[in-house]
């Protein structure tokens, strides 16, 4: 479904130029859990941003089923149609309610309805209309997962989402994570394999080269 | 707005701010429309059924020659002998001239006949008397009551010379006084120059209508004479208020701009400190133009909320002012006004594009995924 292929990524460092990775190259198919694990700085994160048109890499092609997407400028839209997102921080908007931060996932449709049901699903039901500060550092987590399934994207990708979690936390968000997307893949970069489950694709960034 | 909403200190103090700006633009815009409204009436409301004939600037009187080429235009009815003075009515910020007319008994009589004035109080001026007649709301203004007298003999800031008794005062289209016997044309009198058959200016009256003699009379190129027809009298009405229009939209940018800057000042850190958000919405797929929209909308939502705000509060205490002390002057401010409305939608006009602009600067500069990356 997802295709990358000979990704590669430097950065300008002083008058030099650093290489972070090269030739990556990388397929998700539908309902994977792919992993990318690796030592803090490796990259994992500029992966996971390039894959997900967040950022563009110096060379190197990703398509979504078939449809080339990483030479266009509309990359908005295809987020908007295909992607989720979590982060290692929330996000989560201050002002707006649990419910209506999941709702913003969707500007053209409101999608009330299946924000209260996956909030539901998700422990929160009590907290829709609470603020985000008043939550646990678990719950709003949850909801930042809420708000990336609410609008049913073809793939979620993860960046440390765990992060800044305690390990049992990380656990649940994780199983949580799975359970509840079924029909979509999910990318999630993580330093710490402990978090992973079993049924995963791990694919380990060191020293610029991707290794499945 | 729900940002306001939880951040209510910066909403208000955004509003509260504005909303002074808009209460002073339009309580400066509304005094000055009303100013602008009270010299309007009295001078070009003043030649509502007539024109008037004067010698040129140099000459004293008109010429038997010139006043019987009136007397034969077609479109001209008749034209009574008079002598023209001008008094003055208060405005909120500035004296106005206002007209006064001495005629024959007999012409005036006739005038007020043929334009209908209505006597509501006193009665006609009448010769060998140094009587006036003055329309109602010139005298509402001047403070006077009929059976007072006017003049410079009474009144130091009067240009009328000499002094009159109020006789009397009319309702009717055209706001002007009437007297009968003139001060200055007795003194004239007195050194040899004949009252009866001297035409120190003319009231010109139209066959038809008043627009259709107009017309011709501001054709009219004359060396001895000038008419003062409704139109001349708009004209230089106009380029009168012109300065002034000017004067009030500098002070009105001024304050707008002033204002501007202190307000986006304040939004400028309220959107700093929300580019978080703006990050996450890039991230999740909104486009930046969506973002800069709505941002926009918000603003413009403040803005609108302070313009109804300050007009409400403007309009209120215009009508307090407007109750205790300008109707006893017989002046009167338009409350609801066009120019008000024009210059404080100006002003939130400059608020909204002053403040908007670092906005923008600031945010087509931001890389919104790094706001993200670096956390
Ligand atoms: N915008 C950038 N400019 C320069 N260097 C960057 C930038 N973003 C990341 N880097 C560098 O690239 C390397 C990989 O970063 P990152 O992808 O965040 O790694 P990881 O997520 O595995 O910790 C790091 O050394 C980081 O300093
Ligand atoms: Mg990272």
């Amino acid at each position: 479904m997802l295709k990358a292929e000979n990704l590669s990524l430097s950065y300008q460092d002083g008058r030099t130029r650093r290489l972070i990775f090269s030739n990556v190259s990388l397929t998700v198919e539908e309902g994977d859990f792919v992993a990318i694990l690796g030592p803090s700085g490796s990259g994992k994160s500029s992966l996971l941003y390039i894959l997900s048109t967040l950022r563009a890499a110096d060379s190197g092609r990703i398509s979504l089923n078939d449809v080339v997407i990483s030479d266009t400028k509309k990359t908005c839209e295809i987020r908007y149609q295909n992607f989720g997102f979590i982060f290692q921080q929330h996000f989560l908007i201050p002002h707006l309610s649990v419910l209506e931060n999941v709702m913003a996932a969707d500007y053209r449709v409101k999608r009330r309805k299946e924000a209260i049901e996956l909030l539901e699903q998700l422990g929160l039901g009590d907290h829709i209309r609470k603020r985000p500060h008043e939550l646990s550092g678990g719950e709003r987590q949850r909801v930042a997962i809420a708000r990336a399934l609410v609008k049913k994207p073809r793939i979620i990708f993860a960046d440390e989402p765990t992060a800044s979690l305690d390990g049992k936390t990380a656990g649940e968000i994780i199983k949580l994570l799975t359970a509840h997307c079924k029909d979509a893949s999910i990318v999630c970069t993580t330093h710490d394999p402990a978090i992973l489950p079993k049924t995963c694709k791990v694919a380990h960034l060191t020293d610029g080269n991707l290794l499945l | 707005m729900k940002y306001y909403l939880a951040n209510k200190s910066k909403g208000i103090s955004i509003l509260f701010v504005a909303f002074l700006s808009i209460f002073c633009v339009y309580i400066v815009s509304a005094l000055v429309s009303s100013m602008l409204e009270t010299a309007r009436d009295a001078n070009v409301n003043a030649v509502t059924s007539f024109s008037f004939v004067m010698p040129q600037d140099s000459a004293l009187t008109i010429s038997e020659e010139d006043w019987t080429e009136i007397e034969n235009m077609p479109e001209v009815r008749a034209v009574y002998q008079a002598f023209i003075e001008s008094s003055y009515i208060d405005t909120i910020l500035a004296k106005a001239n206002s007209f006064v007319v001495f005629l024959g008994e007999d012409d005036l009589n006739r005038l007020f006949q043929d334009n209908r004035y209505e006597i509501i109080e006193g009665r006609l001026p009448v010769d060998g008397a140094y009587e006036v007649i003055m329309h109602e709301r010139i005298l509402r203004n001047k403070g006077l009551q009929v059976g007072d007298f006017f003049g410079s003999d009474y009144d130091d800031g009067e240009s009328v010379v000499g002094g009159y008794q109020i006789v009397g005062s009319f309702r009717g289209d055209d706001v002007i006084s009437f007297g009968t016997d003139n001060c200055q044309v007795d003194q004239y009198q007195d050194i040899g120059v004949d009252a009866d058959t001297t035409k120190y200016a003319g009231v010109v009256l139209p066959q038809g209508a008043l627009e259709e003699m107009n017309q011709v009379l501001d054709h009219v190129d004359s060396e001895s004479i000038s008419f003062q027809t409704r139109s001349d009298i708009q004209r230089q009405y106009d380029e009168q208020i012109q300065g002034i229009n000017l004067l009030m939209a500098f002070v009105i940018l001024i304050v707008a701009v002033s204002i501007s800057i202190a307000i986006g000042a304040v939004l400028s850190t309220v959107y700093q400190s929300r580019m978080d958000e703006y990050g996450i919405l890039f991230a999740i797929g909104y486009r930046k133009r969506m973002i800069f929209a709505s941002i926009s909308k918000e603003i413009l939502l403040l803005l609108l909320i302070s313009w109804i705000l300050g007009i409400g509060a403007s309009v209120l205490a215009l009508g307090g002012v407007n109750q205790a002390i300008f109707s006893k002057m017989g002046q009167s401010i338009a409350l609801l006004n066009a120019n008000s409305f024009l210059y404080t939608g100006l002003a939130i006009a400059a608020m909204f594009v002053i403040t908007l602009l670092p906005i923008i600067r600031k945010f087509a500069k931001t890389d919104l995924i790094t706001i993200i990356e670096r956390r």
